[in-house]
């Protein structure tokens, strides 16, 4: 605990840096290609069942995945988890936009933790030790218990929104958007991306119904 | 010929030092035109007897120039954190709560040590070094477009409200806060302060620096000065970005 604490405070800003660098990229643009993959559920059960076997079928799968997504998403994930220690919410005696998007955007982030730790091990882990096949029918099934389908509905969108909201603040972080006239604009781009985000997410869950 | 006196009310939260636990007392003061809550607190001093008849001690609170530049007066007034020398009676709901900040060690009743605010001055190097052994000349000049944006900055009276209203300055964070990171980019920004721009840079890039803010744009809203703090500290965020980038390349 002590050695973590110390490698947090002397390489406080690279590691805060990497922090944000992680939600977009590799973890923000996988969420975009996941949900647009996801979205050839649409064209019915063969399409995307032969979507999935392509994607099993890449070289360096294992590499791929932890690589790009397990790795990321602890980090991001458990490093968020120790920035939330200096939280002292106080939107409500402060309830300005800003300071809502704020508590949001950590509320969201545990929120969606759990979502993530819960289907990976459905869909991935689980399926792994039981050697279940992964296909359209494991999703349907799944889905077909409407607590979870609204978990899942719940899920992506703030998934989206963490990634979305996260976006503009990333672009803060980075000293993209400085004035607040930029970061105004930022925030209605973003919020764009985030409504298409659900959209697309949304309607591929509708799919498997 | 009995004129019925309007009063206003006054809820205070009392304590008698940080060890003690706090209370409420109510105060009814006889009403004034253009009185603001200083003026009330005099009153109360003159007079300490509660709203319902009772003898209390006087009011501690901290006050210095009464025209919203010192800082010294600022307390939490019916749950937003302000200066009360500018809190005008006819502006405020009743009844009027005064509480003191939070952020801050209690010293008594409304009065708090900001002594934190200070300390994180002169860890950030919020000054431009100009002595030496021997005379260092004219500086450069400023342009009027500087002088603009700093005018500005370097009107911050170290107030506390921006880092009262602050979800990430709390005891368990040691953030420097947006108005020692405001005054960074004040003296970055100045021709002469330039020179030691990248020290300052690594004052805040450590833990309790620029990393800890999480936007939540509380500062600029708060701020009596109107200071641009969330442009200063994205300003901050985009040279801290590029000196990292200079440190990981150019070493
Ligand atoms: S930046 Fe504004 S709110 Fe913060 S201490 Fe200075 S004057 Fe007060």
């Amino acid at each position: 605990m002590r050695a973590v604490k110390k490698w947090l405070q002397e390489n406080n800003f690279f590691i805060r840096k990497l922090h944000s660098l992680s939600g977009v990229v590799p973890l923000g643009a996988f969420l975009i290609e996941h949900l647009i993959t996801n979205s050839f559920a649409k064209f019915g059960p063969e399409v995307y069942n032969q979507k999935i076997e392509w994607f099993q079928s890449l070289p360096y799968l294992y590499a791929l995945e932890y690589g790009f997504i397990f790795i990321p998403i602890l980090f991001h994930a458990l490093l968020g988890f120790v920035f939330l220690w200096a939280w002292s919410d106080n939107s409500a005696r402060y309830p300005y936009g800003r300071n809502w998007m704020y508590t949001l955007q950590r509320a969201s982030g545990m929120i969606v933790f759990v979502f993530i730790a819960y289907h990976v091990w459905e869909f991935r882990f689980e399926t792994q030790l039981t050697g279940a096949p992964v296909n359209f029918d494991l999703v349907a099934n799944s889905l077909s218990n409407p607590l979870i389908f609204y978990f899942y509905v719940l899920g992506i969108t703030l998934t989206v929104f963490h990634f979305a909201n996260g976006l503009w603040g990333f672009c803060v972080h980075w000293g993209i958007t400085v004035g607040p006239r930029a970061q105004k604009l930022s925030g209605f781009l973003f919020l764009a991306l985030g409504l298409v985000l659900v959209y697309i997410g949304l309607d591929a869950l509708w799919a498997f119904r | 010929m009995t004129e019925i006196q309007k009063t206003v009310r006054f809820k205070i939260k009392r304590q008698k030092d940080s060890e003690t636990q706090p209370h409420w007392e109510e105060f009814d003061i006889p009403y004034r035109a253009g009185m603001n809550v200083i003026t009330a607190l005099w009153d109360i001093a003159k007079n300490p007897v509660t709203a319902n008849g009772q003898k209390t001690t006087q009011v501690a609170w901290d006050a210095s120039c009464l025209e919203e530049v010192c800082g010294a007066c600022t307390m939490v007034i019916n749950g937003k954190v302000r200066q009360s020398c500018t809190a005008l009676i006819d502006h405020l709901s009743q009844p009027i709560t005064l509480e003191p900040m939070t952020k801050f060690p209690l010293v008594r009743d409304l009065r708090v040590n900001r002594q934190r605010m200070f300390d994180a001055l002169k860890r950030v190097k919020a000054w431009i070094p100009i002595d030496g052994t021997y005379d260092l000349g004219e500086g450069p000049k400023l342009s009027a477009q500087e002088q603009q944006i700093g005018y500005v900055l370097s009107k911050c009276m170290t107030c506390g409200c921006c880092v009262e209203a602050c979800p990430q300055y709390n005891d368990r964070s040691e953030f420097v806060g947006a108005a020692a990171l405001s005054q960074v980019r004040l003296f970055n920004l100045h021709p002469t302060g330039k020179m030691q721009k990248e020290e300052r840079l690594e004052t805040i890039m450590g833990s309790g620096g620029i990393e800890d803010c999480g936007n939540s744009q509380n500062c600029v809203e708060v701020c009596p000065k109107e200071i641009p703090l969330t442009t200063s500290i994205a300003e901050l965020n985009r040279q801290t970005t590029l000196y990292g980038f200079k440190k990981i390349f150019q070493k």
